[in-house]
């Protein structure tokens, strides 16, 4: 399936409509977000915390990149 | 988060501390979107805070129920909880007028939006800054009892400053 790129098809105001609806679909879910309970918003940041975590220990057992010769 | 509203309750009822409550990201998750963050805060009133050692007794207890410490924090489950005793008259009346929550059914202190928001007005970095535009924009705490309390606690330059800069447009 091809998606089209937004804004791809049109021109002008009307991509600025697609920025529009886009931030308003965005500004929607970051609302939907903070109605969420304390509890569920816990457990939202605690499940992103764990992420940084294993990010991060992925990042430190990679290896250095190799030193220049000058 | 359980894990750490028992052990500020045990704690408490030890008499290792007389009060706490939950302040920072954790505390602004009540009233607005999820936002990351490392660690959570906690305020602690002590029996004797004119001790230099005033967080030994508090690290003794975690030791004892088998927390450890890690750096300037204590590792209970998942969250590194950072103790900081109240010190001045903002953080002594954020203590007493903290509010009560409960997480998975144990009761939590935690600190209300608008003394959060005066938390960080008085402490005033970029995030501090952010956090408070993120409580006055979901209603937690409005303009008119923010630019009280900073009033009332000698903020009044400080508020009209954020005022001017981030509300003033």
């Amino acid at each position: 399936m091809d998606w089209a790129k937004p804004g791809s098809d049109l021109k002008g105001s009307s991509s600025m409509n697609d920025i529009r609806k886009l931030l308003e679909s965005h500004t929607r879910w970051q609302k939907e977000r903070a109605g969420l309970s304390w509890e569920e918003k816990i457990r939202i940041v605690e499940g992103i915390r764990e992420s940084v975590v294993q990010l991060r220990s992925l990042r430190k057992r990679a290896p250095d990149p190799p030193a220049k010769n000058t | 988060m359980k894990r750490v509203a028992q052990l500020l309750n045990e704690m408490r009822d030890a008499g290792v501390i007389t009060d706490y409550a939950i302040f920072g990201a954790v505390a602004q998750l009540r009233y607005t979107e999820p936002v990351a963050t490392v660690d959570a805060d906690v305020l602690v009133a002590v029996p004797d805070p004119d001790r230099l050692d005033v967080l030994s007794a508090i690290y003794q207890f975690c030791s004892a129920k088998g927390y450890i410490a890690d750096g300037d924090a204590v590792r209970v489950g998942h969250w590194p909880v950072q103790f900081v005793p109240t010190f001045d008259e903002i953080t002594r009346d954020a203590l007493a007028k903290a509010e009560s929550e409960a997480i998975e059914g144990v009761p939590l202190r935690v600190v209300g939006a608008d003394y959060l928001a005066l938390l960080a007005l008085s402490v005033g970095r970029s995030k501090d800054y952010t956090r408070i535009l993120a409580l006055l924009e979901s209603g937690g705490v409005g303009r008119d009892r923010l630019a009280e309390l900073a009033g009332r606690y000698g903020l009044g330059e400080a508020w009209q400053r954020f005022e001017g800069k981030f509300l003033n447009e």
